[in-house]
């Protein structure tokens, strides 16, 4: 997938990363690269700037912990990020279905 | 793993990040744990260790977008904080232009004669005190007004000198800041608009008061202290034809390419 497709929905997937569990930037990147078996695969340099954006809109809180050895920021979600974390998904619902009813009749 | 091509990642990054020194330290920090995690695991599974860092800075990407995406979500100062430094901005290019107009003085006395600057103090009444204390100030001089002439001259240099330092100061001290937070986009097209445009007006003002005013004491062939006014008449129109000519190229739109995911 090429970066500018994420445009818009980075926040999303950032927020239902960390929704299952608190994590570092490392280990989210690793889980976004995981989970959408290869398909999400951006510079992971990026991730930090989008976490802080989400931390300061109080979507995410975050504290210094050592894990592994190393001394790492561990994001976690808070109720605002949990609320826009179901508003986002709604919306991406409804837009993916939209995009699937368009794309239907042309299968 | 090759901490040499990592630290140089780093400071490439470190030299491109704009925000406060604090969140460029914190996002400097986060960075450098997240080469170390994808260099480990790239050599685990048998990459050399140079070949390993290789693979950690292609994941993380260009210090540039890194940098690119980390000004968009800079911190921004509050609005009393930035008004309060567009003035601080104007001060210091007052200064600067009027340090300039002094500085200016020692040549253009040598060249048009000390009268052209202080001539209008020679039919001053000078006390007998004052008179003592100016021939002690200059005591080249063989009248008491022409040592008055002379140490208003210096006076006037040494002020402009002062007023430039001061104001480069300033200029310096403000860029510093803005370094430190670097408006974007329109944001940044109004601010460095909005100080062209306020330095315009600084300075039009200024010229228009004083260049007809040395202007017309030149013309009318009583010129004895007409630079004065003509040194910061022209300074101040010139000033004020150089921030116009930023302000017009300020509202020209900036070609913007970012490359990073928001």
């Amino acid at each position: 997938m090429r970066p500018e497709e994420l445009k818009g929905h980075l926040d999303l997937l950032l927020l239902s990363t960390l929704a299952r569990a608190p994590s570092h930037g490392y280990a989210v990147a690793e889980a976004l690269r995981a989970r959408s078996t290869g398909t999400i695969d951006l510079a992971e340099g990026t991730l930090y700037p989008a976490l802080h954006r989400l931390e300061r809109a109080r979507a995410l809180t975050s504290r210094w912990a050592v894990v592994g050895g190393r001394r790492r920021r561990i994001y976690a979600l808070t109720s605002r990020g949990r609320r826009a974390l179901a508003e986002q998904t709604i919306g991406w619902e409804r837009f993916a279905a939209g995009i699937r009813a368009v794309l239907e009749p042309a299968r | 793993m090759s901490t040499g091509q990592l630290g140089a990642y780093l400071n490439d990054l470190g030299r491109r990040l704009h925000g406060s020194p604090r969140d460029n330290r914190r996002l400097l920090l986060e960075i450098e744990a997240h080469l170390q995690d994808a260099a480990s695991k790239a050599q685990a599974e048998g990459l050399s260790m140079a070949g390993a860092a290789e693979v950690a800075i292609a994941s993380v990407g260009p210090a540039a977008d890194v940098a690119e995406a980390a000004a968009r979500v800079a911190r921004a100062p509050a609005l009393w904080i930035r008004i309060a430094m567009h003035l601080v901005r104007l001060g210091a290019l007052l200064l600067i232009i009027l340090g300039l107009n002094g500085l200016l003085g020692e040549p253009i006395s040598w060249f048009a004669g000390v009268d052209f600057f202080f001539g209008d103090e020679r039919t001053i009444a000078v006390s007998a005190e004052r008179c003592a204390r100016m021939f002690r100030l200059q005591p080249t001089q063989s009248t008491c007004n022409g040592a008055l002439i002379e140490h208003h001259l210096d006076e006037y240099v040494e002020h402009g000198l002062t007023a430039f330092v001061v104001g480069v100061l300033l200029l310096w001290a403000v860029r510093a800041w803005r370094f430190r937070f670097e408006p974007v986009g329109l944001e940044r097209t109004l601010f460095e608009m909005g100080t062209a445009v306020a330095a315009v007006i600084q300075f039009a003002l200024v010229a228009a008061i004083y260049l007809p005013k040395g202007l017309l004491g030149a013309l009318r062939n009583s010129h004895l202290g007409a630079g004065r006014a003509l040194s910061v008449g022209v300074a101040c129109a010139l000033a004020a034809g150089f921030f116009a000519v930023l302000a017009i190229r300020r509202t020209r739109p900036q070609s913007e390419t970012p490359t990073s995911v928001q």
